[in-house]
């Protein structure tokens, strides 16, 4: 044993003068499924982009004391809606497909093995009957959903996605709130970076970022108006309703 | 009738012009579709025009065009390439400055030379498709080998970094040299058609079968077969269109393409309209 599955150690992520990230420290093992919240520009795609090495950053990253240049196969990452060209003609299957390419290697074809890897994704998600649809005839839900599939078929350790539930229906949002669940049993990491604070409740982790680490604990010791109103930098309403979870409001009202 | 259709081929230099296109309908309606879903339209019309003063020295060195032009693209792509890593320059601002600078400078270097004979540089803006000969076939079936070649062999690559480029990079792909080497086969496209349409009729190859098209599949093999087929028919149309108006034949090639990219767009509103018309109706 020894390393822990995930380890971050003095994270700075910079963009030439503008610090998105300074200073953070986290030890993450799997069987765990973290929302990171924050602000916007608090630094939760660069947390999920550093880990990946895909932005300037200083301090270190390890995956079981790997760094990531030797553990990038053990990573899978759902990339923000917004950074993906919708209207490319492929098919939800030539979609998930792409989650084998490092696998399947450069020149090479995909083998039976792939195809198969392929098809359990879809089915994983629920989503096999539109495997020949183009990929822009989907609604936003069930594009996430491919996109799931996608990493799932990379078949890594660790699993980052970011806001994988904005703009997505109620029927793919339980889909994949069920789906991310079942790999935490499974004894992945799951990391969701995430606007949705009811979707962070259910989370067994959560993280709060502004552009600092403000804290990290389970839900119910998160969801202090005291935190969050250090990590949203402004007054915090909280509203219990009077629910099950102990400790924790189950509806907040953040405001500036 | 049939004489009408059949004198032209009779003769050997429209023979050439037509193998010739048939080669580069295969090539381009391949680069083309990747050029218009990559949205790298505006690079690839300032790559044909930048690789004018590599043509110029070429052309007063005596030495052989395609090199010259070649040696010019590749400067362009990677000028573009370094100058927009400054984040004061936009991808737009570095392709516009640099493209028509260097146009510019090939029209300084042609005026500087005035009193030579520039008639042969003239071929190459516009090309000489009726005076295409059987090296310039060989050349292109070369190239159009080549480029066609190393698309197949980084097929899944390059649809990943062009579909989403973020994933690729997470992956651990060299996106950003994969990028670079897409427009490097487009700058060999383009030159490779140099004597038969020059480069600036170019321009059209490269980009609109691929937008024609796109207009009327959505599927990415279908896209370059039909891309293909569309540069096959405006050819058989310029050809025959050229010969008997004595017309430029290059430039009538290109006028019939854009017909067939009119057509398809009426088509696709045509279809558009008819798909949303019944849904209007139930409201």
């Amino acid at each position: 044993m020894g390393f822990p599955l995930l380890k971050i150690e003095h994270l700075t992520v910079a963009y030439g003068s503008v610090v998105a990230l300074q200073n953070v420290d986290m030890e993450l093992a799997g069987h765990n499924l973290v929302g990171v919240i924050g602000p916007n520009g608090a630094g939760k795609s660069s947390l999920l982009k550093a880990i990946l090495a895909m932005v300037p950053l200083r301090g270190k990253i390890t995956i079981e004391g790997q760094p990531i240049s030797q553990a990038r196969e053990r990573v899978a990452y759902v990339p923000q809606r917004s950074e993906v060209r919708w209207d490319f003609p492929v098919t939800v299957a030539d979609v998930v497909m792409m989650g084998r390419y490092k696998r399947i290697g450069w020149v090479r074809f995909a083998s039976k093995r792939d195809h198969q890897i392929v098809a359990e994704s879809l089915e994983q998600v629920g989503m096999t009957e539109f495997r020949r649809r183009q990929i822009s005839q989907l609604s936003g839900g069930q594009q996430q959903r491919v996109f799931v599939a996608r990493a799932l078929a990379q078949q890594a350790d660790i699993m980052l996605l970011d806001e994988p539930l904005s703009g997505v229906d109620a029927s793919s949002q339980e889909v994949i709130v069920g789906l991310l669940n079942q790999l935490r049993d499974a004894g992945k990491l799951i990391i969701m970076a995430t606007h949705d604070l009811n979707a962070a409740q259910e989370c067994n982790y959560c993280c709060c970022l502004n552009h600092r680490l403000v804290a990290i604990g389970t839900p119910a010791q998160i969801f202090q108006p005291d935190i969050l109103a250090q990590t949203y930098g402004g007054k915090v309403l909280t509203v219990n309703t009077g629910s099950q979870l102990a400790g924790a409001a189950t509806t907040m009202i953040v405001q500036q | 009738m049939l004489d009408f259709l059949l004198e032209p081929i009779g003769q050997i230099y429209v023979q050439k012009a037509l193998v010739e296109l048939l080669l580069i309908a295969v090539l381009c309606g391949v680069v083309s579709s990747y050029v218009v879903l990559r949205g790298v339209a505006f690079l690839a019309n300032a790559l044909s025009h930048g690789i004018f003063p590599g043509i110029v020295v070429a052309f007063l060195l005596g030495s052989n065009l395609f090199w010259g032009g070649l040696i010019a693209g590749l400067v362009i792509v990677i000028g573009v390439t370094l100058t927009e890593r400054n984040q004061y320059v936009s991808e737009n601002s570095a392709i516009g400055v640099l493209y028509i600078g260097s146009f510019a400078l090939g029209i300084v270097l042609i005026t500087s030379i005035k009193h030579s004979n520039t008639g042969g540089l003239e071929g190459f803006l516009f090309g000489q498709l009726f005076g295409v000969g059987w090296g310039d076939v060989i050349s292109t079936l070369l190239v159009g080998f080549l480029v066609l070649g190393l698309i197949f062999l980084v097929r899944k690559e390059l649809l990943l970094a062009s579909f989403d480029a973020q994933m690729g990079r997470a992956m651990g792909l060299p996106v950003g040299w994969l990028n670079l080497g897409f427009l490097i086969l487009v700058t060999l496209t383009v030159v490779t058609g140099l004597p038969a349409v020059g480069n600036i009729l170019m321009i059209a190859l490269v980009i609109t079968p691929g937008a024609t098209a796109r207009l009327l599949t959505a599927r990415l093999g279908p896209m370059m077969l039909l891309g293909t087929l569309s540069v096959l028919l405006a050819s058989l149309g310029g050809v025959y269109m050229s010969y008997y108006l004595g017309l430029t034949p290059g430039a009538c090639v290109v006028v019939v393409l854009t017909g067939l990219f009119l057509a398809a767009l009426v088509y696709s509103f045509g279809r558009t309209r008819a798909l949303i018309a019944p849904l209007v109706d139930e409201v």
